[in-house]
C-alpha cells in the first residue's frame, strides 16, 4: 500500500506544481517547463494519451523545423552533474552514430539473408529430386522398415514401428522435451495457492453442442491413441485430441468443472508417471536387446489390438504425455477475467 | 557382454528418469541431495567405465534395443567418452555443493523441486550428447538442453535474468534451426543418420566428386549452428548477460558444461562424419581457426571493460571457447588432443571461478569491482578459487591453465602456415586475460580504505562449500602438475574414436 500512496502525493504534487502558475501574479517570470506542460495536458485532452517524453521531443522538433530557440529551463539540480554526464557521453561517443549504424545493420541483414537464400537455392538443386525412387533416402533403412517392420515389430503402421521399436531412444528424447517444455512453464508461472482463474461458461448453445460432442471427441482420441500401431495415428496425434479435448471442456464447462476432476498436481503426477512407465519398458527391451538375453515379449498377431508387444501401452505413455502436456500449456496461458 | 557395456544406457536413464521422479518429491533441500547422489553414481560409473575401457583400449557401440544400428539407435563409448562423462559429473557435483546457499537463496522454495529437475535433464542431456552415435539423437537431445537452459537462467525472475533468458531463447533457436537444416540436407544427400554410414556415404560421394556443394554448406550450417550455441566470438552477445544475471549454480553448469556438450557434438562430426578432406578442403578448419583466433583477442578485450564480475567471467568463458575453436582449426590429432584438453580444464576451472566469485558476491552483497573491494578477505576461500582460477587461466606454470595452453601450443608447433597465428593468438590472449584477471585479483584482495590496517574477519561458509571449492583446488592443481595421465587417455580415445589430420 506504501507505493501508491506515495504514487497519488506525487500525483498531486505534479497536479499542483502545473497549476500554480494561475495563483500567481502576473509579474512574475513564466517558466517555460510549466507552460509546456500545460500545453501537454491540454494536447493529452485534445488528442490521445501521449508520453511527456515523445511530446518534447515532438514539440522540440517543430520548434527546429521553424527554427526557433529552444526555452532555457532553470533546473533546481546542481549544474554541475549534468555537466559531468556530458563530458563523460562526448568522449565515448558521436551523437546519431547509433542511428547511422542502424541503417547499416539493416541493408547488412537483408544482404546476408539473399545471399543465405541463393546459396540455399542452389544447394536444394543439387538434392535429389522429391519423390525421386532414386534418391539415397530410399535406402536398405527405409526398405527393412517398410518390408520386415510387420513381423519384426508386431505392428501394421510401420511409422508407429518405427518410432516406438527401432527408434525408440529418440521417442524417449521427444517425450522429454515436451515435459522438459512442461516443467518450464509450471516453474515460470505457477505460483502456489494461487487462486483457481474462473471463467464463466459458453453460451448456451455452445454448451449444448458440446456436451454431446465432447464424448465423441474423447472416444475419437482414445481410438486414435489405441489403434496407432494397426491404423494410421498413434500417440503423439491421439494425444493432440485429447488434449484439444480437455481444453475444449475446460472452455465450456468452465475450468472449475475440469479442475475437480484434473487438478495441476495430478496432471503433473500423470505425466511422471507415463514417463516412468515409458522408461520401465524401453530400458527392459533396450537392456535384454542389447544383451542378447532373449526374454522378448511376444509380439502376437499383426493387427490385432493386443499385439505388438509393449507398442500398445507405449502408445498410451506418449498419448497422456501429450495430452497432459497441452492442457498444462492451456491452464498457465489462460487468461482471467479482468484482461 | 559384460555389466560395464551397460553403463552408458543407465547412466542415462538413470539421471532422466531421476529427473522425472522430482515432483513426488515435497521439499526442494531434499531433492538437491537426491540428485546430487545419483550424480555421484554417475560418475563413479563413469570412473569404472574409463578405467575398464583404457585397460582393454578398446570402445564399443551399444546396440538400443533388438534391432542393430543402421536401423535401430546405438550409443558409443570409449575411454574418452568416459573420461568426459567423469568430469561433467565431477562438475555437477561440487557445483551444486559449492552453491548450496546460494540456489536456496535466489529460487524460491516452491520453485527449487522444478529447477533441479530441469538440471538434471540438462545433465541428461549433455550425457546423451557424449555417448550418442547418431545425429538425430544428437539434435534430440540438442533440444532438450536448449528448452532447460533457457529456463534455468530465468529461475532467479531478476528482470534482468528474464530478458537475457529470451534472448538466450532467440540465439538458440537460431543455432538449432542451422543445426537442423545441416541434417535434413545431409539426410538427402546420404539417407543415414547414423555416424559410421554417413561416413561411408561422405567418402563415396567424395569419390565420385559429386553434390560437393550441398555437402559442403551442410557441414557449414552444422558448424554454425554449434558454434551460435557454444558462444564462439561473433555470436556470442547472447552470454555475458545470460550467465551473469543467472543464479551462481546455473552460470557454472552452462559456462562450465553446457557450451562444451555442443563442442563435443562438432568434434565427434569432424572426426567421425566428415573427416580431414572435407575439412580442408572446403576450408572449415580454416574457418574454425579464423573464428577461435577472433575470439580469444575480441572477447578478452571485451571483458576488460566489464565493471561487473560475473561479466567479465562470461566473457572469459568466450574466450576460452575460441581456445577450442582454434585447437579444432588446427586439423590434426595433435589438435583434437588439445581440445579435449581445453575442454576438461575449463569445465573444472570455469566452475571453480563462478562458485568463488558467487561466494564472495554473497559475502559483500554485490557485484560490482567497487562493492568487491576487499571481499576476498571477508570469504578467503572464495577469494583462493577465485585467483587460482584467475591464474590458471592466464596461463602461471603448475596451474591448470598452463598445461592447456601448453598442448595448444605443441599442437601448433606441429602445423604448417597456422603455427604463427595460432602462437601470436594463444601469447596475445594470455596477456588479456593477465591485463583483466590480475587487476581482479588486486582489488578483491586489496583493503577497503587505503593506508589502514583491517582487522582480519572472515564470513564463516559451509563446510559442503569449502569442500567442493577445496576439491575443485586440487583437481586445478594436479591438471597442472601432472597431466600426463590425462592426458595419454585422451590420446587413446581419440585413436579409438577415428583417425584425424
Amino acid at each position: 500500500m506504501k507505493t501508491t500512496q506515495n504514487n497519488n502525493s506525487l500525483f498531486r504534487r505534479i497536479l499542483q506544481w502545473a497549476s500554480e502558475s494561475e495563483k500567481e501574479s502576473a509579474d512574475a517570470p513564466e517558466d517555460p517547463e510549466r507552460q509546456e506542460f500545460q500545453e501537454y495536458l491540454e494536447y493529452i485532452d485534445a488528442h490521445d494519451y501521449i508520453e511527456f517524453g515523445a511530446y518534447r521531443y515532438m514539440r522540440y522538433q517543430q520548434r527546429k523545423e521553424l527554427g526557433l530557440d529552444e526555452p532555457t529551463f532553470h533546473h533546481h539540480i546542481e549544474p554541475s552533474i549534468p555537466q559531468k554526464k556530458q563530458n563523460v557521453k562526448k568522449s565515448h561517443h558521436k551523437q546519431g552514430l547509433l542511428r547511422k549504424q542502424l541503417g547499416w545493420y539493416r541493408i547488412a541483414s537483408v544482404f546476408i539473408t539473399c545471399v543465405i537464400i541463393l546459396i540455399l537455392c542452389l544447394v536444394v538443386m543439387e538434392l535429389p529430386k522429391f519423390g525421386d525412387l532414386n534418391a539415397p533416402a530410399l535406402n536398405e533403412v527405409a526398405q527393412r522398415y517398410l518390408q520386415q517392420g510387420r513381423e519384426e515389430t508386431g505392428a501394421v503402421n510401420a511409422i508407429t514401428g518405427m518410432i516406438l521399436e527401432y527408434r525408440a531412444f529418440d521417442t524417449f528424447g521427444e517425450s522429454v522435451v515436451l515435459f522438459a517444455a512442461a516443467i518450464s512453464t509450471l516453474l515460470l508461472l505457477r505460483t502456489p495457492n494461487q487462486p483457481l482463474k474462473q471463467r464463466k461458461a459458453g453460451d448456451e448453445i455452445l454448451t449444448m453442442v458440446s456436451k454431446y460432442l465432447l464424448p465423441m471427441i474423447i472416444l475419437f482420441g482414445c481410438y486414435v491413441v489405441l489403434y496407432g500401431h494397426i491404423s494410421p495415428g498413434g500417440g503423439f496425434s491421439g494425444g493432440a485430441i485429447l488434449g484439444a479435448a480437455l481444453i475444449l471442456a475446460s472452455l465450456v464447462l468452465g475450468a472449475g468443472e475440469v479442475e475437480r476432476v484434473l487438478t495441476s498436481k495430478r496432471v503433473t503426477y500423470i505425466t511422471v508417471f507415463s514417463l516412468l512407465t515409458y522408461a520401465a519398458m524401453k530400458s527392459y527391451s533396450f537392456y535384454t536387446g542389447a544383451n542378447h538375453v532373449g526374454w522378448a515379449i511376444p509380439k502376437g498377431e499383426a493387427g490385432h489390438l493386443f499385439s505388438g508387444g509393449f507398442l500398445l501401452p507405449l502408445n498410451l505413455c506418449v498419448g497422456l504425455i501429450v495430452a497432459c502436456t497441452m492442457y498444462t500449456f492451456y491452464t498457465l496461458f489462460i487468461p482471467t477475467e479482468e484482461e | 557382454m559384460g555389466l560395464v557395456y551397460n553403463i552408458p544406457l543407465f547412466s542415462i536413464l538413470l539421471v532422466v528418469v531421476s529427473g522425472v521422479c522430482i515432483p513426488l518429491f515435497r521439499n526442494g533441500r531434499h531433492v538437491i541431495r537426491f540428485i546430487q547422489i545419483v550424480q555421484c553414481m554417475v560418475g563413479v560409473g563413469s570412473l569404472f567405465l574409463m578405467v575398464e575401457l583404457s585397460t582393454l583400449n578398446e570402445s564399443f557401440t551399444y546396440q538400443l534395443g533388438h534391432v542393430p544400428a543402421p536401423w535401430g539407435n546405438e550409443l558409443r563409448a570409449g575411454p574418452l567418452e568416459g573420461l568426459f562423462a567423469f568430469v561433467f559429473s565431477l562438475v555437477m557435483v561440487l557445483t551444486f555443493s559449492g552453491s548450496r546457499e546460494d540456489l536456496i537463496a535466489d529460487i524460491k522454495p516452491h520453485r527449487l523441486g522444478n529447477y533441479c529437475l530441469l538440471m538434471q535433464l540438462l545433465y541428461g542431456a549433455l550425457l546423451a550428447m557424449i555417448y550418442t552415435d547418431d545425429l538425430f539423437t544428437a539434435y534430440v537431445f540438442v533440444e532438450v538442453a536448449a528448452v532447460t537452459a533457457c529456463v534455468v537462467v530465468s529461475a532467479k525472475e531478476s528482470g534482468r535474468s528474464i530478458v537475457s533468458a529470451i534472448r538466450y531463447l532467440m540465439f538458440n533457436c537460431l543455432g538449432s534451426g542451422l543445426f537442423l537444416l545441416g541434417i535434413a540436407i545431409l539426410y538427402a544427400l546420404t539417407g543415414h543418420l547414423l555416424f559410421s554410414s554417413l561416413q561411408q556415404a561422405v567418402e563415396q560421394y567424395l569419390l565420385s566428386g559429386s553434390s560437393k556443394l550441398p555437402l559442403i554448406v551442410s557441414a557449414l550450417l552444422m558448424t554454425l549452428g554449434l558454434s551460435i550455441k557454444s558462444a564462439q566470438f561473433p555470436f556470442h552477445a547472447w552470454l555475458p548477460d545470460a550467465h551473469a544475471s543467472a543464479t551462481t549454480t546455473s552460470s557454472a553448469i552452462l559456462s562450465g558444461l553446457l557450451l562444451k556438450g555442443y563442442l563435443i557434438i562438432l568434434m565427434k562430426l569432424m572426426v567421425r562424419v566428415f573427416g580431414p578432406f572435407v575439412m580442408v578442403s572446403s576450408y572449415l578448419c580454416d574457418l574454425l581457426l579464423l573464428l577461435g583466433l577472433a575470439g580469444m583477442l575480441f572477447a578478452s578485450v571485451a571483458a576488460l571493460r566489464q565493471e561487473e564480475v560475473k561479466r567479465m567471467i562470461a566473457y572469459s568463458s568466450s574466450a576460452q571457447i575460441s581456445y577450442i575453436f582454434l585447437s579444432l582449426g588446427l586439423g590434426s590429432q595433435l589438435g583434437l588432443l588439445a581440445a579435449c584438453f581445453q575442454i576438461i580444464v575449463h569445465a573444472l576451472t570455469k566452475s571453480m571461478i563462478f562458485l568463488g566469485a558467487g561466494a564472495m558476491i554473497n559475502g559483500v552483497h554485490g557485484h560490482y569491482w567497487g562493492q568487491l573491494r576487499g571481499a576476498a578477505r571477508k570469504v578467503p576461500v572464495g577469494g583462493i578459487a577465485f585467483t587460482v582460477g584467475g591464474l590458471s587461466l592466464c596461463g602461471i606454470p603448475l596451474l591448470a591453465g598452463f598445461s592447456s595452453k601448453y598442448c595448444i601450443a605443441l599442437a601448433a608447433l606441429d602445423s604448417d602456415w597456422q603455427m604463427a597465428p595460432a602462437l601470436f593468438g594463444l601469447a596475445a590472449s594470455s596477456v588479456l586475460n593477465a591485463m583483466y584477471y590480475i587487476p581482479a585479483i588486486l582489488v578483491i584482495w586489496g583493503r577497503t580504505k587505503p593506508n589502514q590496517e583491517e582487522e582480519w574477519n572472515p564470513i564463516s561458509i559451509g563446510w559442503e562449500q569449502k569442500l567442493a571449492l577445496g576439491f575443485l583446488l586440487f583437481c586445478n592443481l594436479y591438471l597442472g602438475m601432472r597431466f600426463g595421465l590425462v592426458r595419454n587417455l585422451i590420446e587413446q580415445g581419440i585413436n579409438l574414436l577415428g583417425s584425424f589430420g
